[in-house]
């Protein structure tokens, strides 16, 4: 079997221990690490990702499979420095202010990982101002908010008004989710998109940057 | 009674045990200053950097001495009632965010939520009504105004659904002000009581936390619930979910017992769900939940405590499956001796409430109740003579032993088909949601808003009034 495909496999099997072995034998061969990204990392997640959203698979074994995607990514990050290679989008993910919830965040992160995007997460109950700091450090294509409670999700808006007074709403895109959140707030408070699951996220991210 | 055991004495020894060594070792983060400071003078360690306390069992045990094993909850008609550990269930109703008909759903407005009042307030096995996300209005006021709403349409206990620490103030208001007018106090007569639900894994909020401290002194009755997802906010092993949720409602009972000695506690463990593997749901119709229900009562009664549980279904209409996941998990919880158990008219996870539901619901509880009973033997039941009268002939039907007993012996049911198929043919062929939903517009042609004391009524809504102009600046 092709070294990409073998590595395709582990990831899918969630083989901790054996898919930074094979990246470094892939590499070894004179296989480049964008192609190892796409055709052997980035393809096992979508393979693991469409097999989620059918209902056939568990999150554990998704997280597994998450987890083994970055171990072989662990080998293949001081190459992909080198290189320049990019990620397929740049997100900045954080719950809002007041709120301390974090288990959909993080299982919308865990999947947008596993697409090929470059997550900076700052965590829970996080100020605008915060927020801000992190776009204009980070530069992101993508910009998520979740909120978990009724009391807090208004503070999505004041976010994206903060952000409208600095002068940056416009040079990103902007997803909101979270238990209370319905896609008509989400267009009251300004957003670009709202996904209602950890399943669907990825795809509506997709969309609105327009990636494939 | 009938009484179901699901862990038995040892097992729970050591999940108790399990729990204080995480008080005592991993403590609880606690966000509020000034509670932080109290809980330290009372004899916890305290790390205040990272907003850490450690509670000794000593002293755990000690407030827990403090809580009084029965809470007092009053229904403007019907009066008090008690619940103590050992003592008969109450079934409440839900907190949601949406309100469904049918296969309909739609953002909880203020209407709909005075009909459900409404129809809940005719049922007789629903004790208390819950408040709820009105989604007409701010955050800021959602709490104060549904309790208007709720006392408007309901003599049935009120339980409003706190979203900030000024609401539970207002509501505070409004209730010592109208109970003025009857000649009544809320520690005497509480109409209302409250609660909160720590942030699983063991994080107590400020905004939770200044709940607590802005409705004690009242003697109203508080829920303290740990509201645990198995598999994602605590362990995936039911006992490892009871180590934790244990840990953090005895938190909770001694941080209310600091800000009021001897305020009636309630215990709960039974808000705890497990996470779905595959959808990441918290699921709140399945076999688990009433396992972890009826463990808390169970430990609720070893630390002579009132208990609480919340049954609900995941399915997003009134159908099969919103009836066989409430009746299942339901009677678990109701032999499991949970004394106050919500749900009823929840749907969805608990996202949605409805009318018809309700009215299902209130048809199970009085079945599960005639479970609980169960049989009386006696004298008199044993039916001894009767027996010996009718020898061999069928006649039991016309004895007056039958018309003395068939009332109390066998449970009388409305909603559900007990017809052959031409009669139920005859009858409309109706599924027992059409039946619901008759029922539910039967009720509201009939149903009235509750008569309030007029001068209490006009006080309530001059503090509403009140407090909106604030919350709307």
């Amino acid at each position: 079997m092709p070294l990409v495909e073998k590595l395709k496999n582990l990831v899918i099997e969630g083989d901790l221990g054996g898919a930074p072995k094979v990246t470094q034998e892939a590499l070894q061969a004179g296989i480049d690490p964008q192609s190892i990204i796409d055709q052997a990392l980035i393809a096992a997640m979508e393979v693991i990702g469409g097999k989620f959203s059918c209902g056939d698979l568990y999150i554990p074994e998704m997280l597994l499979s998450a987890r083994t995607m970055q171990r072989a990514l662990d080998v293949l990050r001081p190459l992909i420095v080198d290189q320049g290679i990019k990620a397929k989008a740049v997100v900045v993910f954080g719950t809002v202010q007041g709120d301390v919830h974090d288990i959909g965040k993080n299982l919308v992160i865990m999947m947008m990982q596993g697409a090929g995007f470059e997550i900076h997460d700052l965590g829970v109950d996080v100020p605008p101002e915060r927020f801000y700091e992190a776009i204009q450090r980070h530069k992101p294509d993508l910009f998520c908010m979740s909120a978990l409670l009724t009391t807090t999700q208004g503070a999505m808006g004041k976010a994206i008004q903060f952000l409208r007074e600095k002068g940056i709403r416009q040079t990103i895109k902007i997803m909101v989710g979270g238990a209370p959140i319905t896609e008509a707030f989400s267009i009251e408070v300004g957003a670009d998109g709202y996904a209602s699951d950890a399943g669907s996220a990825v795809e509506k991210a997709k969309a609105l940057l327009g990636l494939k | 009674m009938v009484k179901l055991s699901i862990i038995g004495e040892e097992d729970r020894k050591k999940i108790l045990q399990a729990s204080f060594q995480v008080l005592e070792e991993t403590g609880i983060q606690i966000d509020h200053p000034e509670i932080f400071g109290k809980l330290c003078e009372a004899g916890c360690r305290g790390d205040g950097e990272k907003k850490r306390v450690f509670f000794p069992e000593a002293l755990v045990r000690e407030r827990l001495r403090m809580s009084p094993s029965k809470a007092i909850f009053a229904d403007r008609k019907e009066g008090l009632v008690i619940a103590e550990p050992g003592g008969p269930s109450f079934f409440w109703t839900g907190n949601a965010l949406n309100f469904t008909r049918g296969k309909e759903s739609q953002a909880i407005r203020e209407t709909d939520f005075a009909e459900f009042c409404r129809v809940v307030n005719s049922l007789p096995h629903i004790q208390g009504v819950v408040g709820t996300n009105l989604s007409e209005y701010p955050p800021e006021a959602k709490d104060f105004v549904g309790f208007r709403v709720m006392m408007e349409n309901t003599h049935k206990h009120l339980r409003p659904c706190i979203y900030t620490p000024q609401g539970a103030s207002i509501i505070v208001e409004m209730a010592q002000a109208y109970l003025a007018e009857i000649g009544k106090d809320l520690r005497s007569f509480p109409i209302v009581s409250t609660g909160y639900t720590i942030v699983s894994p063991l994080h107590w909020t400020k905004e939770g936390l200044e709940v607590y401290a802005r409705t004690a002194g009242y003697g109203m009755p508080v829920m303290i619930n740990s509201e645990c997802i198995a598999g994602a906010t605590s362990p995936v092993t039911l006992a490892g979910t009871l180590v934790q949720a244990n840990a953090e409602a005895l938190s909770g009972i001694v941080i209310n017992q600091i800000l009021e000695p001897g305020r009636p506690c309630i215990y709960n463990l039974g808000f705890s769900h497990v996470m779905d593997m595959k959808t990441a749901e918290p699921t709140t119709g399945a076999p688990e939940n009433g396992l972890l229900a009826a463990a808390g009562a169970a430990f609720a009664r070893d630390l002579n405590l009132p208990s609480a549980a919340w049954t609900c279904s995941d399915s997003a209409c009134v159908d099969s499956q919103s009836t066989f996941e409430r009746a299942i998990v339901g009677l678990v919880q109701l032999l499991g001796g949970a004394n106050i158990i919500w749900g009823a008219g929840n749907l969805e996870f608990t996202r949605a409430i409805s009318s018809e539901q309700a009215v299902i619901d209130n048809e199970i509880i009085a079945a599960a109740r005639r479970v609980q009973r169960g049989i009386e033997v006696n004298e008199e039941t044993l039916a001894l003579r009767s027996i010996q009268e009718m020898k061999s002939q069928a006649d039991h039907l016309s004895s007056d032993f039958t018309l003395k007993h068939f009332r109390k012996e066998l449970t009388t049911l409305n909603l559900l088909n007990r017809h052959r198929r031409s009669a139920w043919e005859k009858r409309g062929a109706k599924s027992l949601e059409e039946v619901a939903r008759e029922r539910v517009e039967n009720i509201l042609k009939k149903a009235k808003p509750e008569d309030m004391n007029p001068k209490g009524l006009e006080k309530v809504l001059s503090i509403e009034k009140k407090w909106l102009a604030r919350v709307r600046g």
